[in-house]
């Protein structure tokens, strides 16, 4: 039977993980509520089994598959608009439970059953708490899947068994899924596996064998979407065309990109890798291995121009900190002496309680989604009112994975979504009409889509057969100029 | 040990005993009459289904099969994961092995049934004198048809220790291999006993194994399946694909079954038996082209269990195409065979079975069959909607359907093939793993076989197609 004081240990630790998750989880350099939209309009357009909906689910690496389908469940079983931030919820909810999960299963290895209920409740408390602002879904799904990698390679590195490869093979997989977010972490992890292999003298006559079941699940996941995207929108690379642009731009390696909460949770990792490793503790010493790995990606976010986008690696970062953390303090509770962890389990706390607080006063607020809706309704009010004034046959492309946020839940026949722009086929199957195209300003994630990489004049200029129509804060509207048919130039003789 | 003066005479013996005394637990009648006109009711009604509201009956019947993938494919994961659990396999150590002695061994019954195979005979006779068991413990049979001469002449001109005898099996109908086992059956002195092919080379101390393996299991444990696997895997593409399949079936599947005690459909060899439980059974049913499942099912009906032992034989892979698709067709038909002996009532088997068991069996022996024969028509849906785009395909998986085939194609397929590399690993055959990649191109082989195996079932379901050994050497 366990002792008080273990029990005790048991309770406390989901406990600190829960403060310092409400804490530290808050994303950072994205707008939650924008997000939440997008992907509830993402999961809505695949319910519905439209075109725009495939497009989407295959067509972006920022709102990438995995996430998208992890959402469908809940769309699906949620109907109509009014339960529409309950998709998002219900898809956090499910990931942050996972998480947690995950952690304490990291920490203690095998759990007393009650602590599944034990992170069902805390992390339904959150949520109560603070719902709208804890995280966006796909952030919550790639955190988990990325965590649960990580534990699975580090156990994989620990133990040498053929189950913990299998099952980070598949984590692995799914985190190639999850898109550009953690690409770094992926990256990583999957040139890790070989190395490892040829550096072990027991793994190294399996080198092969290794290779192909650590990468194949991953590669197979790629050359998926890879087809996928052929087949859906002709186009096998589409979600990765952005990056020549990204390429082109490199702005350089700085070190100032690192905000203070960085660096503080790299720091954490650190020193808690040096003393792991010096307690050869192989899998506490390989998460550090990742959170330096996180934080020279977000370097490399910062370099191409994609600032916006480091958002889930900082937060990932964070997590592994506080992983490591409680890592450090179990060890130290099961095999003492522990002053030396104990104390750098303080130290840890203090300096990651500081960037919690010094970020809390700096962020700004969050827009909730209540206000976001009420918004985007009185935007979409006035392009519309705008347009019907010019022409009561006008119709309203509304371009980029935002537009399927900004569309979420309305049902107005004048806006169609749009992601992938043909002119050309947008004229052709819409004769006789009057058609607006309705760009978002080319800003974070923006800046990466089609509009952007193929038709990047229309931000100057006003692309061919495209006119500036009017701007509506972070939206343009353009009018597509047609040519008149025959017919209508009869009928305007007559 | 009894002398062969005491031995009774193969002719005493009726190898049909089980199709004679228990009809129903025999495949001497293919299909029943109820069988014969519940399939007829059944056709007629999606035939009359088709007619009648075409697109509905069509949706039905691709949400049947799609519910069937997904459930195959998460069984199928299921059981690899179950192959982890610590009472997938007896696993003994040649110290463990060695701290048993002295101890008295038990009389051992080996049964070598062989037909037209004289070239086998040296190389057999090799492997059991290789056996790591006490000679005077072991009884050995070779099962020789009378007609063979050739095979006769050659064992006769070989000099045979004295555990090993000949026993000359009279020609008559069905001629099939467990009417041969039958009568060695009959004529074994063991407490144990266990079927070699000609071809096979056991590990030396798989008697002891398996003899340890009954001794630390309870009473109801009467078989002991050993793993089977290939001693030419690296001949040919086809034997590749072979090996991966068998190391999946044998080190992954089979143990999933054994660690969750539940009906194992018995591999063609190395099944280790209780003889006088086996006898009580009535041995092997004469008409069953697997008579190996069908005895496994019948096991778990009589309430016995069978485990795995970590102990392999190795046998020769076909490395022949035409001859591979002969062996998987007698394969597919007996499992056909099998599920309608076993399903003739099926709430009887139910109650026997219990329902958990009840279901390993239609997924392992009615649900294999069953995916060789529909997946040509999936593979040609799904290669249609790839290159052509049809909309009338599109209308066959509304919402929820699309979801789920979606994830049978892109995602079970590839945990299938995954399956296969995982067994390739345990086998340690790395270099067969690329190999392995193509494995869609061996399903397709499969379905060739299956749709003749469905075929020949109704043409000739007796017919014993027999493999052809010594191919690769």
């Amino acid at each position: 039977m366990a002792s008080p004081r273990n029990k005790l240990v048991e309770w406390l630790l989901p406990l600190l993980a829960a403060i310092l998750f409400v804490g530290l989880l808050a994303p950072r350099g994205s707008d939650v509520a924008v997000r939440s939209w997008t992907f509830d309009g993402i999961c809505r357009e695949m319910v519905a089994g439209t075109t725009e909906g495939r497009q989407a689910l295959v067509g972006s690496l920022w709102h990438a598959p995995l996430p998208t389908l992890a959402g469908l469940p809940a769309a699906a079983l949620l109907p109509g608009g009014g339960a529409v931030p309950l998709v998002s919820r219900v898809t956090v909810l499910i990931a942050l439970a996972c998480l947690f999960r995950l952690l304490l299963h990291f920490c203690r290895r095998s759990l007393p059953p009650w602590t599944g209920f034990d992170c069902w409740l805390i992390t339904l408390l959150l949520l109560a708490s603070r719902a709208e602002a804890v995280l966006e879904p796909q952030a919550a799904v790639t955190l988990t899947v990325a965590t649960l990698t990580l534990i699975k390679f580090a156990d994989w590195y620990a133990t040498r068994q053929l189950e913990d490869l299998v099952k980070f093979a598949f984590a692995l997989a799914l985190l190639a899924l999850c898109g550009a977010p953690l690409a770094g972490l992926t990256l990583l992890l999957a040139l890790l596996l070989p190395i490892v292999a040829l550096l072990d003298p027991v793994r190294r006559p399996r080198f092969q064998g290794l290779l192909i079941l650590g990468l194949l699940p991953a590669l197979y996941a790629m050359g998926i979407w890879t087809l996928m995207s052929r087949l859906i929108l002709s186009d096998a690379l589409y979600a990765c065309r952005f990056l020549i642009r990204g390429l082109t731009r490199w702005q350089g390696w700085s070190i100032n990109a690192l905000q203070f909460h960085d660096i503080a949770a790299l720091a954490c990792c650190g020193l808690l890798a040096l003393l792991a490793a010096a307690h050869r503790d192989q899998r506490t010493t390989l998460l550090g291995l990742g959170g330096v790995a996180l934080g020279i990606w977000i370097l490399v976010l910062h370099g191409l121009g994609f600032a916006w986008a480091a958002g889930t690696a900082t937060t990932m970062l964070t997590l592994i900190a506080l992983l490591m953390l409680i890592a450090t303090l179990q060890a130290a509770h099961a095999h003492p002496p522990a002053r030396i962890r104990r104390g750098a389990a303080l130290l840890c706390t203090a300096v990651l309680a500081v960037a919690w607080v010094r970020g809390a006063l700096q962020e700004p607020g969050y827009r909730s989604i209540t206000q976001s809706r009420q918004t985007r309704c009185a935007l979409l009010d006035a392009i519309e009112n705008d347009v019907m004034s010019r022409t009561p046959y006008g119709r309203i492309f509304v371009c980029s994975y935002r537009g399927l946020g900004l569309l979420e839940g309305e049902q107005r026949e004048r806006f169609v979504a749009c992601l992938d722009l043909h002119v050309g086929t947008l004229r052709e199957r819409y004769t006789r009409q009057n058609l607006f195209l309705l760009v978002p300003r080319p800003e974070a994630e923006a800046a990466l889509e089609c509009t952007v990489w193929r038709h990047g004049d229309i931000y100057s200029h006003g692309m061919e057969r495209a006119l500036f129509a009017g701007d509506w804060g972070d939206w343009r509207l353009y009018e597509i100029v047609t040519a008149p048919l025959a017919e209508q130039l009869d009928e305007w003789r007559r | 040990m009894n002398t062969s003066a005491e031995q009774p005479s193969p002719a005493a013996c009726d190898p049909l005993a089980l199709a004679h005394t228990h009809p129903e637990w025999s495949a001497k009648e293919p299909v029943t009459r109820g069988q014969r006109i519940t399939a007829i009711l059944l056709m007629a009604l999606i035939v009359f289904g088709l007619i009648r509201a075409p697109l509905a009956t069509a949706r039905l019947l691709v949400l049947l099969c799609t519910v069937f993938y997904l459930v195959a494919t998460i069984y199928k994961m299921w059981l690899v994961r179950s192959a982890t659990q610590p009472g997938a396999f007896f696993r003994f150590t040649p110290e463990m092995i060695a701290a048993e002695e002295p101890r008295e061994w038990p009389v051992y019954s080996i049964i070598v049934p062989m037909y037209k195979e004289p070239e086998t005979i040296p190389q057999m006779i090799a492997g059991l004198k290789a056996l790591d068991y006490p000679p005077e413990r072991l009884d050995i049979q070779l099962l020789l048809e009378a007609d063979d001469d050739a095979t006769l002449n050659a064992a006769r001109a070989q000099v045979l220790p004295p555990q090993i005898r000949i026993t000359e099996i009279p020609p008559s109908f069905p001629r099939t291999k467990p009417k041969a086992c039958n009568i060695g059956l009959h004529l074994a002195r063991g407490k144990y006993l266990v079927i070699y092919d000609a071809e096979d080379k056991p590990e030396p101390d798989q008697l002891k194994k398996a003899v340890m393996s009954f001794d630390r299991s309870p009473d109801n444990v009467v078989c002991i399946q050993s793993c089977l696997n290939y001693y030419n895997p690296r001949y040919n593409l086809l034997t590749r694909w072979f090996a991966a399949d068998y190391s999946a079936w044998f080190d992954l599947c089979l143990p999933g079954l054994a660690a969750r005690r539940t009906v194992i459909p018995l591999g063609g060899t190395s099944n280790h038996f209780n003889t006088q439980v086996l006898r009580d059974l009535l041995g092997w049913d004469a008409y069953n082209v697997t008579e190996d499942c069908d005895l496994g099912v019948r096991l778990a009906r009589a309430g016995y269990e069978t485990r795995m032992a970590e102990t392999t034989t190795w046998e020769e892979a076909c490395s022949n195409l035409r001859f591979w698709i002969r062996q998987r067709t007698r394969w597919q038909k007996g499992y056909i065979q099998t599920w309608l002996v076993h399903m003739r009532r099926p709430f009887r088997l139910l109650r026997e079975l219990g329902l958990r068991n009840f279901l390993h069996f239609n997924l392992l022996i009615g649900g294999s069959v069953f995916a060789t024969l529909i997946n040509p028509f999936f593979w040609i849906m799904a290669l249609v909607w790839f290159i052509f785009r049809p909309v009338g395909v599109d209308a066959l998986f509304p919402g929820w359907v699309f979801a789920m085939s979606a994830f049978c194609l892109f995602v079970g397929n590839f945990i299938f093939v995954y399956i296969n590399l995982l067994g390739c690993y345990r086998r340690r055959y790395d270099s067969l793993m690329w190999a392995n990649l193509l494995t869609p191109i061996y399903w397709a082989l499969m379905s060739i076989s299956g749709w003749r195996a469905f075929l020949q079932f109704f043409s000739n379901p007796f017919h014993w197609e027999k493999t052809q050994h010594g191919l690769s050497s």
